[in-house]
C-alpha cells in the first residue's frame, strides 16, 4: 500500500477507529496505530480495507482491555477518569461530555454498533460480518441503542442547548 | 403518528450524535507513518539470508564432531627390483667445493688452452686463493763446481 494512501485512510478513518476501540480499551490511539502499521506491510492489502481495519482495531482493542484488565483491578475507578470521547467544536448540537457518559451506560453489543454505523460509515452488513451477527440484529441494535440513548439524552433542561429534548 | 415522530426524533438525534467529532488525543500521525514506512520495507530476503546462513553454520560446525575419524589402511605396494647398474668410471677427482679451503683441482687437460680456460674460471671464482697448488719442483742439482768442470775435460 503507497504512502498516500495509507495517509489518506489515516486522515479520514483514524478519529473513528480511536473511537471504535475506545470502547474497550483505554488505550486505544496505541491499537489503531498497530492496525496501520500491520496494514503498510508487505503482503497486505484486504479486498474491504476498512472492514479489515475495523476487525483488527477490534481483535486489538479486547486484547488491550484482557491486559488491562490483567494489569489492575481498578478498571472502573479508571474508567471514570477517561476523558471525553469527544472533541469540543461549537458546531456540535450535543455537550460531548454528556453523550460520552450516555454511550458508556450502554451495553457494549450495541456500543460498538452504534460507533461503526454513526462515527465510522460501516453499512449493517459489515458491522455483522464484523461481529459476527447477521444485518439486521445489528440494525436492530443500533435502533435499540438510539432508542435508550435517547431516553438517556432527554434531560428535561430547556435553558440548555446542548441537551437532547 | 407517534411512530413516525419517534422515527424523526431517532433520525435528529442520529444527526446530532454525528456532528460529535471524536477525540484522538495522542495518536501521533508522524510516528504512525514512520512506523508504517518501515514495516511496508521490512522483507523476508534478509530474515531468509541470515536463516540460511545460520543453518549452513550450526551443520558445518556439527560434520567435524559427528564425522567418522580416517581409518588407516595398510597395504603391501610391489615395486620393481632396480635393475644392477653397470659401474661407472669413476672420475679422477670430484668437485665438490664449498669453502676455498677445500677446492679440489679437476685434473687438466692436456690441451693448453682448455688448461688456460679452466684456471681462468677457477680464479674468477674464487680469486687468487683458487689457483691450484703449483706441483713441487723437482730438487735443482747444485751447480758443478770448478774441480768437477775440470775433471770431466
Amino acid at each position: 500500500m503507497g504512502p498516500e494512501q495509507l495517509s489518506r485512510l489515516v486522515d479520514e478513518h483514524a478519529a473513528a477507529l480511536v473511537l471504535y476501540a475506545r470502547q474497550w480499551c483505554a488505550a486505544p490511539e496505541d491499537v489503531v496505530q498497530e492496525a496501520f502499521v500491520k496494514l503498510a506491510a508487505p503482503q497486505r492489502v484486504p479486498e474491504n480495507v476498512i472492514g479489515w481495519l475495523y476487525r483488527v482495531v477490534r481483535n486489538g482493542a479486547l486484547a488491550a482491555a484482557r491486559a488491562e484488565r490483567r494489569r489492575r483491578r481498578h478498571e472502573t475507578a479508571a474508567a471514570e477518569r477517561m476523558p471525553s470521547w469527544f472533541a469540543p467544536t461549537d458546531a456540535a448540537r450535543l455537550d460531548g461530555a454528556i453523550a460520552t457518559a450516555a454511550l458508556r451506560g450502554l451495553p457494549i453489543e450495541q456500543r460498538e454498533i452504534l460507533v461503526a454505523h454513526l462515527w465510522g460509515g460501516l453499512t449493517f452488513e459489515q458491522i455483522g460480518e464484523l461481529t459476527g451477527v447477521s444485518s439486521s440484529t445489528a440494525h436492530r441494535r443500533y435502533l435499540s441503542a438510539l432508542a435508550a440513548l435517547r431516553e438517556r439524552l432527554r434531560v428535561p433542561c430547556p435553558n440548555d442547548p446542548k441537551t437532547w429534548s | 403518528m407517534s411512530e413516525r415522530s419517534e422515527d424523526l426524533e431517532l433520525t435528529g438525534l442520529e444527526s446530532a450524535l454525528r456532528g460529535l467529532q471524536p477525540q484522538v488525543e495522542t495518536l501521533d500521525r508522524a510516528v504512525l507513518m514512520y512506523r508504517a514506512g518501515r514495516a511496508s520495507a521490512r522483507g523476508w530476503g534478509w530474515p531468509l539470508a541470515t536463516l540460511g546462513a545460520t543453518t549452513l553454520a550450526i551443520v558445518l560446525g556439527i560434520l567435524p564432531l559427528i564425522r567418522p575419524a580416517p581409518v588407516v589402511v595398510e597395504r603391501i605396494v610391489y615395486l620393481p627390483a632396480p635393475q644392477p647398474q653397470p659401474p661407472a668410471p669413476t672420475p679422477e677427482e670430484s668437485v665438490t667445493p664449498s669453502t676455498p679451503d677445500s677446492i679440489v683441482v679437476e685434473p687438466l687437460d692436456a690441451s693448453p688452452r682448455s688448461r688456460y680456460l679452466r684456471m681462468q674460471e677457477q680464479v674468477l671464482r674464487w680469486g687468487l686463493d683458487g689457483l691450484p697448488m703449483p706441483p713441487p719442483a723437482a730438487p735443482t742439482e747444485e751447480p758443478p763446481t770448478v774441480e768437477q768442470l775440470l775433471q770431466s775435460l
